[in-house]
């Protein structure tokens, strides 16, 4: 590597050349420090932009239609979803595939699902995340069928709300 | 400030790696949950758990002629079978000494909220043209394993008076216990008035 003081005696064009180098590596490097911080766990979004709801919506039921016992104010749902990820990027890599949930204010939801056999069981909460897949990615695509189920304390949804799930690849 | 074709470079730089850095936070699928149902719910004697129930249940004394007008109060009975509480199952009352009365206010919300019950009676029990003042019936408040008036003795006016408030996602119930005040002399006959309970909520 060249030293920059001995620039002062090639010259200007090399200087030049060198100078543009030189921002072109910090750019680089400025970007690979973002890498570091945003992906250090080696943790990707999935392209689930092909998954559904089979219903757009959800209405919360009381578990009790009286404010009863200690389930007094869960309230609940079920509802089915097409899941789609593009898994193209990580096909033939070995990795583990979580579903996540942004936090909710003021509480916790509660999220369990079933699926049809490609996906796993599994549970979560808001501002957390669940297994969903382990092992080799195979295909480019993976699709299952979930049931999933929320639990929510009941008065913390006053209006309609929109819950985003999301889909992380974590590389082994 | 740096030359144009250097900033252009170190742009460069930028975009080919933002580009592999571009998650694209779209990438969700989107349930919408909306809230549970408001309700409430109030029931007077018999009833049925969180359904509407026709029975309209009837509250009775047999004043002994000598006894007519004595000043001492009539202990008065229902037709009421309702003894468990929809709550729990609880053999909350005792009929037909006493008569259920529970009720619940359920709203989706973390703000505290009040329900009302209010009781409209006539102003008078009639009998063709002879009257008694409906309040000369009042009913004291109890419960098996909770004392506590939550929904609490009174008298009725004869007209609409203030019953309880219902805290939101709370459920009340009490055993009313009614008694003829039997404080002046009546015409003999069967004296009827029907009284209403009203619950309302925002």
């Amino acid at each position: 590597m060249i030293p920059l003081q001995m620039m002062q005696n090639i010259s200007g064009g090399m200087i030049i050349i060198l100078q543009k180098i030189k921002f072109f590596l910090s750019g680089i490097l400025l970007s690979m420090l973002l890498i570091t911080h945003v992906q250090a766990s080696n943790t990707f979004r999935i392209d689930d932009s092909g998954s559904q709801p089979i219903e757009a919506q959800a209405q919360l039921k009381w578990k009790t239609e009286a404010p009863r016992g200690r389930d007094a104010y869960e309230a609940g749902t079920i509802t089915r979803v097409n899941i789609k990820l593009n898994t193209q990027p990580w096909q033939g890599r070995s990795g583990r595939i979580y579903m996540a949930l942004p936090p909710i204010p003021n509480g916790q939801l509660s999220v369990a699902w079933t699926t049809q056999g490609l996906l796993q069981a599994g549970n979560l909460v808001s501002g957390g995340r669940g297994l969903v897949y382990q092992g080799r990615v195979s295909a480019a695509t993976m699709e299952d069928i979930m049931t999933v189920q929320i639990s929510v304390d009941g008065r913390l949804i006053s209006a309609p709300k929109r819950l985003q799930f999301y889909f992380e690849f974590e590389l082994n | 400030m740096l030359p144009t074709r250097l900033s252009r470079l170190y742009l460069a730089g930028l975009t080919v790696i933002c580009s592999v850095l571009a998650t694209p936070l779209s990438y969700a699928w989107v349930l919408t949950v909306t809230p549970g149902t408001h309700a409430i719910f109030l029931q007077v004697g018999n009833g049925a758990n969180n359904a509407n129930f026709g029975t309209v249940n009837l509250v009775s004394v047999i004043v002994p002629a000598a006894a007519v007008g004595n000043g001492i109060a009539q202990a008065m009975t229902t037709n009421s079978t309702q003894a468990n509480s929809f709550y729990d199952g609880y053999a909350t009352c005792n009929p037909p000494a006493q008569m259920y009365v529970g009720s619940y206010f359920r709203q989706p919300s973390t703000t505290a909220s009040t329900a009302t019950v209010q009781i409209t009676s006539p102003i008078s029990l009639t009998s063709g043209t002879d009257i008694i003042p409906f309040n000369r019936i009042s009913w004291t408040s109890t419960a098996n394993g909770n004392a506590t008036a939550d929904i609490p003795a009174g008298t009725f006016v004869g007209g609409t008076q203030f019953l309880v408030n219902i805290g939101s996602n709370t459920w009340l119930e009490n055993c009313h216990i009614f008694s003829y005040a039997n404080s002046a002399v009546v015409p003999a006959g069967t004296f009827t008035g029907r009284v209403v309970y009203t619950m309302t909520a925002p």
